[in-house]
């Protein structure tokens, strides 16, 4: 396989978005985070190293997804090393946004089945 | 909400998303953050930030031989009479083409890029494939993504390590005499900064 045919190359010189809102997010949470003196970002940057030297062990990063996925995974650790967060409190926080998710599917669900209730149609015409 | 997306989306989350808002809400909460301030961030390198920025860079120095001594010199205090600047990078080192070096960029342990100047680095500049096979076989990493080099020119490789970060000026495109520094700007294009594609000739019809 070459590597064009494995990797898509250039975008349009003004088409810079991240595939993925969390990606986004993640980028703008790690910046954010070095304004305010959280950390450095050559701290950042070796806790990336870190990250990615980890993954490449088992598999290759071939799209931004998995790059973002150490991304992620740098940030949390070194989150717990500055100790603004460690893994107890992420994962609250984590079931925290999880449960409300949750209801928010249940709330729409639970509209879903309203509506279908005030549509007047047999269910089944054989 | 930041991001338009459809509430389908927002309620199949990935767990890299439920994390990222686990981190971001729980930061806001406790007062490190604010989530304004990530949505600023955000526009900025997706809107204002990427590679027309060192196209302008790049645009000065093949008209100004002053200024492209002063870039070759000093590249992020050249940038700064641009205004061209970010907070990310403490040493912007410019490499020049010429018919007889070939310069390309990479960053062998991660991903370091000069953000302030490119913008956000495409997918392929963060593989594994180009990380490693470019220090590797970058002859043939090149030729792969369209880029055939002449044995007699000489490849350099800058590896974007530690504070250093490289950007390429690209050779000036043969047939571009003539034209001022806003129409060169549109003829630079980011993978020619970074080193992995060429600029073409201007066809006549378009000088």
């Amino acid at each position: 396989m070459t590597f064009q045919s494995s990797i898509t190359t250039d975008k349009p010189l003004c088409d810079l978005r991240f595939d993925e809102p969390w990606a986004a997010r993640l980028f703008g949470v790690t910046i954010a985070l070095s304004e305010a003196g959280a950390f450095t970002l050559s701290d950042f940057q070796a806790a990336l190293i870190a990250a990615v030297t980890e993954h490449e062990k088992t598999a290759p990063i071939d799209n931004d997804e998995t790059y973002y996925t150490c991304w992620l995974q740098a940030l949390s650790a070194l989150l717990g090393d500055v100790g603004l967060m460690g893994p107890s409190a992420l994962s609250a926080s984590e079931r925290h946004v999880a449960t409300r998710l949750l209801e928010l599917q249940h709330h729409r669900h639970e509209q879903r089945v309203a509506g279908e209730a005030r549509r007047i149609a047999p269910l089944v015409v054989a | 909400m930041p991001h338009d997306h459809s509430d389908d989306d927002e309620l199949n989350k990935p767990w890299q998303a439920v994390r990222t808002e686990a981190i971001e809400s729980l930061l806001a909460e406790i007062g490190v953050i604010e989530s304004e301030r990530v949505d600023a961030i955000v526009q900025h390198y997706e809107e204002n930030v990427g590679p027309k920025t060192g196209a302008r860079v790049v645009a000065r120095a093949w008209s100004d031989p002053d200024f492209k001594e002063r870039l070759l010199q000093d590249g992020l205090a050249a940038c700064a009479e641009l205004g061209v600047g970010g907070p990310e990078t403490e040493y912007l080192h410019v490499v020049e083409n010429t018919p007889e070096v070939h310069n390309v960029v990479v960053c062998t342990l991660c991903s370091c890029y000069p953000w302030p100047v490119l913008g956000l680095p495409p997918a392929w500049y963060k593989s594994s494939a180009y990380r490693t096979r470019l220090v590797r076989e970058p002859r043939k990493l090149l030729a792969e993504m369209g880029l055939d080099l002449p044995q007699s020119v000489r490849i350099h490789v800058w590896d974007s390590i530690s504070e250093i970060r490289y950007l390429v000026l690209p050779q000036r495109p043969a047939g571009s005499d003539g034209l001022d520094e806003a129409a060169l700007a549109d003829l630079v294009t980011r993978d020619s900064m970074i080193g992995v594609a060429t600029l073409p000739p201007v066809a006549e019809a378009s000088a």
